[in-house]
C-alpha cells in the first residue's frame, strides 16, 4: 500500500475521462483497510481537540468525504495521516463559535457527572481521567492539537508546520506557548494537590 | 528571558515519543527547561490519552466505511442530464409564475394610477414612477428570458 492516495485518485480521473467505474472493487477493499486502520484514532484526535461529540462526528465524516472528492496526490500512509489531520484543523477552525457554546456544556456536564459519581459513591478513577480532561480543555483548540500532533502522534515540526500553514520558526515558538501553557497548569494542580490532605 | 527554544528540542521530542532516551539527551533534559516542560507534558499526554482512549472509545461507534463511500461516489455518478431532464417541468411553473406575478403588477398599478392619479401630480411621485417603469421592464425581459432558456432546453435535450 505504498501509494494509497494515489490509487484512490484513479476512479475519479477515469470517470472524468470515459465514464467508467474501473477497479472500484479494489479500491473499495483498499478504502475499507485504511479506514479500519485509521479511523477509530482520527476521530478520537478530533473529538480531543474540538471537544463535543457530535461536532467530532460531524468533521470526521466531513474530512474523509472531502479527501475522497478532491483524490490529492499523496506520496504515502503518513502523507494521507497529514493531509486529513489538516483537514480536519481546518474544519474545527471554521466552526469556532460552536466551539465555544460546547465549552459551557462541558463544564455542566462535569457537574453533573462528579455530582453522579459522589451520590453513587464510586471511585474517582474515571473522575481522574475527566480532570485530565478539563486540564486539557484549558487549552486554545490550536494549542491542543499542536501538542497532540507532537506529543502523540509524534510528528516532526516540519509537518506540523505543513498542517498548519506556518514557518517552522514561529511553529516552535507556539508549540513553546503551549507546551508552557500546559506545563504551568500541571504545575498548577500538583501544588494544589500537595497543599490538600 | 526565558528562553523558547532548544537546539535539541526536535530530538528530545523524538526520543521522548519512541521512548528511547539516551544518556547524553537525559542529561540534557535535567539541564534544559525547554526540554524539562517537553518530558512533563509528553508524560502527562501519554497517560491522558491511554485514559481518555479507555473511556472515550469503548462505546463509540463510527459509520462503516462504505457510507462514506458511497456518499462520495454516489454522489459523483449523477448524471447532470438526467438531472437537468427531470427537472425540465419545474421551468414551465417558474415561467408562469413570473408573468403572473407581471401581470398582477402591472394590474396594481394601472388601478392605483386610475385611483391616485392625484399622487402623480407631487413631485416626488412623478420623479420616481419612470424607475418604477424601468424595473417592470427589467421584470418582463427576465421573464423573456426565462422563456428563452426553456426553449433552448427543449430544443438541445429532447423528451
Amino acid at each position: 500500500m505504498n501509494s494509497i492516495a494515489h490509487t484512490l485518485k484513479l476512479p475519479l480521473t477515469a470517470k472524468e475521462h470515459n465514464g467508467t467505474c474501473f477497479m472500484e472493487d479494489n479500491l473499495k477493499e483498499i478504502w475499507e483497510r485504511f479506514y479500519a486502520n485509521h479511523s477509530r484514532s482520527f476521530w478520537f484526535y478530533i473529538y480531543k481537540v474540538c471537544g463535543d461529540e457530535n461536532l467530532a462526528d460531524d468533521i470526521f465524516q466531513d474530512s474523509f468525504v472531502r479527501f475522497l472528492k478532491a483524490a490529492p496526490d499523496i506520496k504515502n500512509e503518513r502523507h494521507l495521516k497529514v493531509y486529513l489531520y489538516r483537514t480536519a484543523f481546518r474544519l474545527i477552525i471554521d466552526k469556532k463559535r460552536r466551539i465555544r457554546v460546547e465549552k459551557k456544556s462541558f463544564d455542566e456536564k462535569v457537574h453533573t457527572y462528579e455530582r453522579d459519581m459522589h451520590d453513587t459513591g464510586q471511585e474517582s478513577g474515571a473522575l481522574l481521567s475527566m480532570e485530565m480532561e478539563k486540564t486539557f480543555k484549558r487549552l486554545k483548540p490550536k494549542q491542543r492539537m499542536l501538542l497532540w500532533m507532537a506529543y502523540v502522534e509524534g510528528y516532526s515540526y516540519e509537518e506540523i508546520a505543513h498542517m498548519t500553514g506556518t514557518k517552522k520558526n514561529s511553529l516552535k515558538v507556539q508549540l513553546f506557548r503551549a507546551r508552557e501553557k500546559m506545563a504551568v497548569l500541571l504545575k498548577e494542580k500538583k501544588e494544589q494537590e500537595r497543599i490538600k490532605p | 528571558m526565558r528562553k523558547k527554544t532548544c537546539h535539541l528540542e526536535e530530538e528530545v521530542q523524538a526520543s521522548l515519543y519512541s521512548g528511547k532516551l539516551s544518556p547524553e539527551i537525559r542529561h540534557h533534559i535535567s539541564d534544559c527547561p525547554v526540554c524539562r516542560d517537553s518530558a512533563l507534558v509528553q508524560g502527562w499526554m501519554k497517560r491522558f490519552t491511554e485514559r481518555a482512549w479507555e473511556t472515550d472509545m469503548l462505546g463509540k461507534t463510527l459509520p462503516p466505511a462504505l457510507k462514506i463511500w458511497n456518499s462520495v461516489y454516489t454522489w459523483k455518478r449523477i448524471d447532470k442530464k438526467l438531472v437537468r431532464k427531470a427537472m425540465r417541468p419545474l421551468i414551465v411553473p417558474q415561467v408562469l409564475s413570473l408573468a403572473v406575478f407581471i401581470a398582477a403588477i402591472g394590474y396594481i398599478t394601472v388601478w392605483g394610477f386610475k385611483k391616485f392619479g392625484y399622487i402623480l401630480d407631487n413631485p416626488i411621485v412623478s420623479q420616481i414612477v419612470p424607475f418604477l417603469g424601468i424595473l417592470m421592464v427589467s421584470v418582463i425581459l427576465f421573464s423573456a428570458f426565462c422563456a428563452l432558456i426553456a426553449l433552448f432546453d427543449r430544443r438541445r435535450y429532447p423528451a
